[in-house]
C-alpha cells in the first residue's frame, strides 16, 4: 500500500501531469478501500460477536436443557419407589390350601396360610 | 430360592404323602445347613417313612408338580419372599412377632363376633387401626 503514497512517487515527466491530477482521486480510492477494510473488519467482529453470543445462549440452553434431563433422571426412580410391593395387607385375598398339610381342626374360623421354604 | 430348597419341598411332599409332613418338615428346620440329597434320605428314614416308597416320589413328576403349584399360587398372590402368611386372607409379610399376629387374629375373632381367648387378649389389648373392618 505505502509504494503507492503520492508523495514518495517519482513524476519528473510532464506527460504524466494528468497523473498527478489523479493523484487525489487516487487518495479517495485507497481512503474508500480503507473504510471498506474498517468495515468489514467491523462487521468481521460484530458477525463473530453475534456468533459467540448466540453460542453462548445455546450452551446455556443445553446446560438448561441437560439439568432438566439429569434431574428427570434422578427423580424417575424415586417415583415408583413408594409403591408397596408384595400383596396389599388391606386387602382380603383367597388362598388355596386345598391339600396342604395342616395342623389343627379343619373348621377352624381362623386359617393361617404360610408360604416357607427349607433354607 | 436356595438351591436345596427346592429337593426339600419336594422331599417334604414325599413324606406329606405317608402322613408325616410335620415331622419331616421339623426335622428339616431342625437341619437347615444339611438339606443335600444324602441328608433328605437320611431324615426320612429317621422319621420312619417307607424309604423305597419315598426315593420313587422324590423322582415323581406329581410331587414336583405339587411343589410349583404352591410357589405358583405364592405368586399370583403377589408374595416375593419367605415366610408370608396369610391371616384368614390378610397378608403378612415375613416373621413377624407374635404381637403381629394376635393383633390381626383378635381383629378378625372380633369381626366373626367369636370370643378372644384370654392368653391372646393380655398380648394384644386392642385391635390394629391398620386392619380395616369389612
Amino acid at each position: 500500500m505505502a509504494k503507492h503514497k503520492p508523495d514518495s512517487h517519482p513524476n519528473p515527466d510532464p506527460e504524466l501531469g494528468t497523473q498527478v491530477l489523479k493523484q487525489p482521486s487516487r487518495k479517495s480510492s485507497d481512503g474508500l478501500i480503507r473504510a471498506g477494510i474498517l468495515v468489514g473488519v467491523a462487521l468481521l467482529v460484530v458477525i463473530t460477536g453475534m456468533n459467540l453470543y448466540e453460542t453462548r445462549q445455546q450452551r446455556i440452553e443445553l446446560n438448561e436443557r441437560i439439568t432438566q434431563l439429569a434431574t428427570s433422571i434422578n427423580t424417575k426412580p424415586a417415583a415408583p419407589a413408594p409403591r408397596p410391593t408384595g400383596p396389599d395387607p388391606d386387602k382380603v385375598y383367597t388362598v388355596k390350601t386345598e391339600g396342604a398339610p395342616f395342623l389343627g381342626p379343619s373348621n377352624a374360623p381362623i386359617t393361617i396360610a404360610e408360604f416357607s421354604e427349607f433354607q | 430360592m436356595h438351591p436345596f430348597a427346592r429337593p426339600a419341598a419336594i422331599a417334604a411332599e414325599a413324606a406329606s404323602r405317608q402322613g408325616k409332613f410335620w415331622e419331616f418338615h421339623d426335622k428339616l428346620f431342625e437341619n437347615q445347613k444339611k438339606l443335600a440329597m444324602v441328608d433328605l434320605k437320611q431324615y426320612a428314614k429317621e422319621v420312619g417313612l417307607d424309604t423305597v416308597q419315598f426315593e420313587k416320589d422324590l423322582v415323581e413328576p406329581g410331587m414336583k408338580k405339587r411343589m410349583e403349584d404352591d410357589m405358583a399360587e405364592a405368586r399370583s398372590l403377589g408374595v416375593t419372599g419367605t415366610p408370608a402368611f396369610f391371616v384368614n386372607g390378610r397378608f403378612l409379610n415375613g416373621a413377624k412377632p407374635f404381637q403381629e399376629f394376635a393383633t390381626v387374629i383378635n381383629a378378625e375373632l372380633q369381626r366373626l363376633n367369636l370370643p378372644i381367648p384370654p392368653t391372646a387378649n393380655a398380648q394384644a389389648a386392642a385391635p390394629s387401626p391398620s386392619v380395616p373392618s369389612r
